[in-house]
């Protein structure tokens, strides 16, 4: 592969470094900008405005769908639902949110990269850091106010606010970043299969030792104790479901009071257990950053590439892991007796893999000139990636839960892509409207006049007065 | 939740064998605990408390409070309001924090609010702000000017001094050093606490008679300039301390 070792960031005025944001005071923004810079920033727009829309594709079950729905659906393997729910977690589940914390890894290489110090004003890094402690706050806020239990604007706050010192790192290194974050996730992950393996195993010898009219051990009682809460999980519970249905379609206090426990967690032990799902990726983006993947430098070949190996491994590692997922959903016992290792450790790999052949796709279709509509309206949206992802929780909130059209529970899993359908049409035709007149999203403006203190230029140059 | 609250002997001796056993049943009594302070410690409570007295902090450095910059009139005047705000405030919230300890039922029943909890923040505010007036009013008054060149040369090594705690602390008290975790009764551990002051207070001052920066300040600094700084008083200075 042809690909230039040296870090080539864009050291030009560039409009789009995260979520249509210009970096750069508002001052030096008056700098002409070279046609290739646009053209590059337009395919990082282009990636993100796929994986903005995608997410939602994953996101949707937790809008609207009851967490134990899923076992139901994946047990029986003829329904359109179960085709839906295999078509989904093979092509895309976790691809998403890897791409989407790859090109916030790369945005922040971008918006540190290119600022210039001021003399007298504040430094890049204190406006990197406000901008993430704003993102910070606008997470909390899509969690606890606009109630979307899978925020994730939080966690890249959090998480970006590691990367600034790694920011100037050559990509071989920042890939060694991305596989010893990997490599903590993997070892979590062993450690807690462990757990599950040993209270497995003390919960068999425990019922051996009670059906021979012996006394297990207390360690054998208490790992039987945690075997057996474990696998209730895995159990349908109608009265807790009739109540979760019910408080969701609830007034706007019940829904706050019943997402309250989840979204504390996540902020707490989802961040401190999970925070290694997006900083790898983050990593890894600003590798890929770095080689000229995001900003359609490559080779056609070396895209085309990519795809074949990103799909020809991620593929089948893919469907061989939800296959597990599925057996691990249906029936928990068996699978932990029958795999010394959880196939749930391919998990980065499968999508790191299928993030890239995903995204060398798009960049090919882009080369090609195939629809040029789709994917400029794609990059609309990708452009306004804030807004519209707070938008995705604004109208599925609404769609879903009782303060609005009280939706939840009621539609099959498949249906649930129907909704995904409608807001992506209403994305991908609001995104490119609202650029018609506006530079920002609403959102991207708030959090930028935010960043900067002061009410940044929303209207189009030449619409302004 | 009362009994969470309540004496539970058989969770004690639990804890009471764990800490007593060697360095890797410590380590998995201790992890759950760890990671609920970083975690859900941090998010709960930690970032507030801390997050607040650093802003105080900010503020007093900045009307000079830390670099002895006030009139001896002004570090008087707080000096005797702290203690005596703080004091007054301990002294009202006691008997609330003293019966959420004893008898939780009952603090639960007859407080609408947790008096000693809400209390806290302004009370030990006014408690440090006084304490440490009062110390730079001695520092002034050139009282125990031994004592504070010692106290500083602590504070000088802080980073190490408090690492150097737990190593004196753990070993003294888990299982794999003497093992004296829960054989001490509370006033008995003042004595520890006393005897560590000082063995840190004399350490500190001969430390800084030859070396710059303590061990641990000295590995902080080099990690983050990139390289070893010097360390010896005689080496020549590259990089400001």
């Amino acid at each position: 592969m042809e690909t230039p070792l040296t870090v080539t960031y864009p050291t030009t005025d560039t409009p789009d470094d995260l979520v249509a944001d210009q970096p750069g005071p508002p001052a030096d923004r008056a700098s002409p900008r070279p046609v290739a810079t646009a053209e590059r920033i337009q395919t990082i727009d282009l990636i993100r405005g796929l994986a903005l829309l995608g997410i939602l594709m994953m996101n949707i079950p937790g809008f609207g769908f009851l967490d134990s729905g899923t076992g139901a659906v994946v047990s029986n393997r003829q329904s359109t639902d179960y085709y839906t729910f295999a078509v989904v977690s093979t092509a895309f589940e976790g691809t998403m949110r890897a791409l989407f914390s790859m090109l916030f890894g790369a945005g922040m290489i971008l918006f540190a990269s290119n600022k210039q110090e001021l003399v007298n004003g504040p430094t890049v890094a204190e406006f990197y850091y406000r901008r993430l402690l704003w993102l910070v706050l606008f997470g909390a806020f899509n969690a606890y106010i606009l109630l979307w239990r899978g925020d994730i604007l939080y966690y890249y706050g959090l998480c970006g606010m590691v990367l600034f010192p790694f920011r100037r790192l050559k990509p071989g290194l920042l890939v060694v970043l991305f596989l010893v974050c990997v490599g903590i996730g993997l070892f979590r992950g062993e450690l807690w299969q462990s757990t599950i393996r040993t209270n497995r195993a003390g919960y068999l010898t425990a019922i051996r030792l009670e059906k021979a009219h012996k006394k297990p051990s207390n360690k054998q009682l208490e790992a039987k104790a945690a075997w057996v809460q474990f696998e209730s999980y895995f159990k349908p519970d109608a009265k807790k479901d009739a109540k979760t249905v019910k408080e969701m379609r609830s007034g706007y206090p019940t829904v706050f009071a019943n997402l309250l426990p989840e979204n504390s967690g996540n902020e707490t032990w989802g961040v401190y257990f999970g925070g290694w799902d997006m900083l790898s990726m983050m990593f890894l983006g600003m590798a890929l950053l770095g080689w000229g993947f995001f900003s359609n430098k490559l080779s056609t070949q070396t895209y085309a590439t990519t795809l074949l190996v990103g799909y020809g491994l991620g593929l089948p590692i893919s469907w061989y892991y939800v296959q597990f997922n599925v057996d691990w959903l249906t029936h928990p016992a068996q699978a932990v007796d029958a795999y010394r290792v959880f196939p749930l450790e391919l998990y980065d790999l499968r999508r790191a893999l299928l993030a890239l052949g995903h995204a060398s796709l798009l960049l090919l279709v882009y080369r090609a000139g195939l629809v040029p509509w789709l994917m400029r309206a794609l990059t609309a949206v990708g452009q306004m990636a804030f807004t519209n992802y707070l938008m995705q929780s604004i109208i599925c909130s609404f769609f879903f839960f009782g303060y609005g059209f009280g939706y939840f529970g009621k539609l099959a899993y498949h249906q649930l892509y129907y909704v995904v359908g409608a807001v992506w049409v209403f994305q991908l035709i609001t995104s490119p409207i609202w650029l018609r007149y506006f530079r920002f999203g609403p959102f991207e403006w708030l959090w930028r006049s935010l960043t900067y203190w002061s009410p940044q230029p929303m209207r189009v140059r030449g619409l302004d007065g | 939740m009362v009994q969470g609250q309540a004496f539970d002997q058989k969770r004690d001796s639990t804890e009471r064998a764990s800490i007593r056993s060697d360095y890797t049943t410590v380590w998995s009594f201790m992890l759950p605990r760890l990671q609920w302070q970083e975690a859900g410690q941090l998010y709960r409570t930690g970032l507030w408390d801390i997050a607040s007295m650093m802003l105080l902090g900010m503020a007093l450095f900045r009307w000079g409070f830390f670099s002895n910059r006030l009139s001896t009139q002004q570090y008087t005047g707080l000096a005797i309001g702290g203690l005596v705000v703080g004091g007054l405030l301990a002294w009202l919230s006691w008997p609330s924090f003293e019966l959420k300890l004893v008898d939780f039922a009952k603090f639960y029943s007859t407080h609408t609010l947790p008096l000693a909890d809400l209390l806290l923040p302004t009370e030990r505010a006014c408690l440090t702000i006084g304490g440490a007036s009062l110390v730079i009013l001695l520092y002034r008054a050139g009282i125990s000017a031994g004592l504070w060149r010692a106290v500083g040369a602590v504070g000088q090594l802080a980073l190490s001094n408090y690492l150097l705690q737990t190593i004196f602390c753990t070993l003294f008290f888990y299982g794999y050093g003497m093992a004296h975790f829960g054989t001490l009764r509370l006033h008995q551990l003042y004595i520890i606490v006393a005897e560590i002051g000082m063995v840190q207070l004399v350490a500190s001052v001969v430390w800084l008679r030859y070396f710059r920066l303590g061990p641990a300040e000295w590995l902080w600094r080099s990690l983050m300039h990139g390289q070893p700084l010097p360390l010896h008083r005689t080496e020549s200075t590259t990089t400001s301390a």
